[in-house]
């Protein structure tokens, strides 16, 4: 993808995640919330990461662009945050602009800077963590947002859990399939 | 029958993390006689002739089963790096990087268990960290698990690190597996039966310390807010999924020391034929779906699953036993091989390794488990399985290395002879306590049960001083491979 092509596709998503029609609907369930408008703004952010990383070689700054982008979207998975971006427009707002530029350029600026190994750890985790969510979201007994039903917090759960086998069984396959052979290829660790 | 030999190189240049395969063996070999005195103590302490407060032995039970199955995945890991970096560029910062966090993950422990006194055993297993009935506090059970989390961090860096290494030069991790030697009958770039091993060792590790993870966070969870429950079955799936995996793939890091040596010393290649490659696929498919036989006595596991568990058990370890086995049987036949030190580990772990997996091979099926499970025999299989099978592996790396990796004869066999019969005794005590129905973890036993305890310690101290032997002549000559690396 070129550089204007790349920044403009991660503006769109931003802005089809975060204004209406769409965001509305997105903020209607819980698991819309989490499981779709939450990466679209990551998403965003991030291939506009990746275009500024385009060129430069900053490696010792992966690890801590990956983990800061962590942090930040493990904010705005409490459910007290939930709860408020869904009350308070100005904290809604804040919400979108911390996933996108907090988040999502973060992570798409560390990916092109992590190599192989750091990659591979950042999706292990993200793997064990996932799965963490979806069983804490289905064994919690009383319900964690005041705006959200019981039910969709279980239906919640069950994403995480899909979502963690999606992301292991991509990862293996991926893995296994690999690439044309390049025998004893240098390569960044 | 498509064939490819490969006659391995010998292994000698410095800038392949040789310095950490070194600090590996040491910290290993010293690690493991601290281990054995633990346990030495417990058999000492079940035999009558040593009062231990039953709490300090639960204490040192933990510390004991964790710092094996530690000790036993670092001697794997160096041997496994050793031999693997002549194949494939590794970068040794990983090296340093797993041995870091796995010395700061056992110190924690350490504090957690011998001074926060948890007791809860390597299987961490839920409820009990949770529910000590005031025997621990919940900070040493937290930071029991915390020590779990940072060894798991190190060995899922080092096991991507041995991923990548082997895509980088292979292209994928099926032809790390050799399936397009397998399936596609190909002859071209066809992987050494180390680099088989060490891909099956990063696929079946790193997915193991995936579920390890989750399982250790949520019981994190569990301390600090134990009225989010967990679900004591699913607890239990993941825990042995996470801990018969990790434990298993260790031996499988050790065998590349007979794939590498064996053909060496005997001047025979070691064949990757398509039965060899064929054996290491289906066991990477069936050690990451055997581990309910852990759970035959859960009666709240689906009947399929222990099925599952009972009929894959039959048949998991023998593939690989077979094509390893017969593979090392077949290249000392009639070769001429003067039996010393290095050599006469190297068999002895082949018998170590076939006869420790029968005990568990019987107690996997579910007649026998409801019987067997909780006494002694089990015990039996895993002391088998270790003492004889995967220690005499990294003891085989140690020597080899003090002799400069020449692979001539040196002699020195008869304590290679001597530490198989005191072994042999060893673990026949644990086997002939289980056949005599003593229980396991228990820490104190009747009168009656004594005599195999008995008989078990003094055989023990045979394996100790032997272990120390070994480790003291590594360590002796630690200074001087250094400095030539």
């Amino acid at each position: 993808m070129r550089a204007e092509p790349c920044i403009a596709a991660g503006v769109a998503l931003v802005v089809l995640a975060a204004l209406p029609p769409l965001a509305p609907w997105l903020q209607s369930r819980l698991p819309l919330v989490v499981l779709g408008q939450y990466p679209l703004l990551v998403l965003g952010g991030a291939l506009i990461g990746l275009r500024l990383a385009r060129g430069r070689r900053a490696g010792w700054t992966a690890a801590p662009a990956l983990a800061g982008a962590a942090l930040a979207m493990a904010f705005w998975l409490v459910p007290r945050w939930i709860d408020a971006a869904l009350a308070d427009p100005t904290v809604g707002l804040a919400r979108a602009l911390c996933l996108w530029l907090l988040a999502g350029v973060p992570l798409g600026w560390g990916w092109a800077q992590a190599g192989p190994v750091l990659r591979g750890f950042a999706l292990a985790n993200a793997a064990s963590m996932l799965a963490v969510m979806g069983w804490l979201q289905l064994a919690i007994p009383a319900r964690l947002c005041n705006a959200y039903l019981l039910s969709d917090q279980r239906l919640l759960g069950i994403g995480f859990l899909a979502a963690t086998a999606a992301l292991v069984l991509s990862l293996s396959a991926r893995a296994f399939v690999g690439r044309a052979t390049r025998r004893n290829a240098p390569a960044r660790a | 029958m498509a064939e490819a030999t490969i006659l391995p190189r010998a292994v000698h240049v410095a800038d392949r993390g040789r310095l950490w395969v070194m600090l590996y063996l040491a910290a290993t070999g010293l690690v493991l006689i601290l281990m054995m005195l633990a346990g030495l103590l417990m058999r000492l302490a079940q035999s009558g002739w040593l009062p231990l407060d039953p709490a300090l032995f639960y204490q040192l039970m933990t510390v004991h089963g964790t710092g094996m199955v530690g000790i036993a995945a670092l001697g794997g890991a160096a041997v496994m790096w050793h031999f693997l970096s002549a194949h494939v560029r590794l970068h040794s910062w990983v090296m340093g990087g797993n041995l870091a966090l796995f010395l700061i993950g056992v110190v924690a422990i350490l504090i957690a268990d011998l001074i926060g006194g948890f007791a809860g055993g390597w299987t961490f297993l839920y409820p009990l960290p949770a529910i000590s009935q005031g025997v621990w506090p919940v900070w040493a059970a937290v930071l029991h698990l915390l020590g779990l989390l940072l060894v798991g961090v190190g060995f899922l860096i080092w096991c991507l690190e041995v991923a990548r290494a082997i895509i980088a030069g292979y292209g994928s991790l099926a032809r790390g597996l050799g399936w397009h030697v397998l399936f596609a009958g190909s002859t071209r770039d066809v992987p050494p039966p180390t680099v088989v091993a060490a891909t099956m060792v990063a696929i079946v590790t790193t997915l193991a310390l995936i579920a390890g993870a989750a399982v250790i966070v949520m019981s994190l969870v569990n301390l600090a807010f134990p009225a989010v429950p967990i679900n004591p079955l699913l607890a239990k799936n993941l825990i042995y999924f996470f801990g018969h995996v990790f434990i298993n793939a260790t031996i499988y890091m050790t065998v590349t020391v007979v794939y590498e040596l064996l053909p060496r010393m005997t001047g025979r290649p070691w064949k990757t034929s398509r039965v060899f490659l064929a054996a290491w696929t289906v066991s990477t498919v069936m050690v990451l779906i055997i581990f309910p036989h852990h759970l035959l006595m859960d009666f709240a596991m689906p009947v399929w699953a222990a099925a599952l568990g009972q009929v894959l058990s039959y048949v998991n370890s023998f593939p690989i036993l077979i094509v390893t086995g017969l593979g090392a049987l077949a290249i000392v036949h009639r070769s001429g091989l003067k039996w010393d030190l290095v050599s006469a580990l190297l068999l002895l772990s082949m018998f170590g390794w076939m006869a420790g997996v029968i005990p568990a091979v019987i107690d996997a099926t579910i007649a026998v488990n409801s019987v067997m499970h909780n006494t002694m025999w089990v015990p039996g299989h895993f002391h088998f399985y270790l003492l004889l099978g995967l220690l005499p592996m990294i003891f085989a790396l140690m020597i080899h290395l003090v002799r400069h990796e020449d692979v001539t004869p040196h002699g020195s066999d008869l304590e290679a002879v001597l530490y198989a019969l005191f072994g042999l005794g060893f673990v026949s005590m644990f086997l002939l306590g289980g056949w005599a129905s003593v229980p396991r973890r228990w820490a104190q036993h009747l009168p009656e049960w004594m005599v195999w305890d008995q008989i078990a310690s003094v055989m023990a101290l045979g394996v100790i001083a032997l272990t120390t032997v070994f480790v003291a002549r590594f360590l002796a000559h630690l200074p001087a491979l250094l400095r030539e690396g």
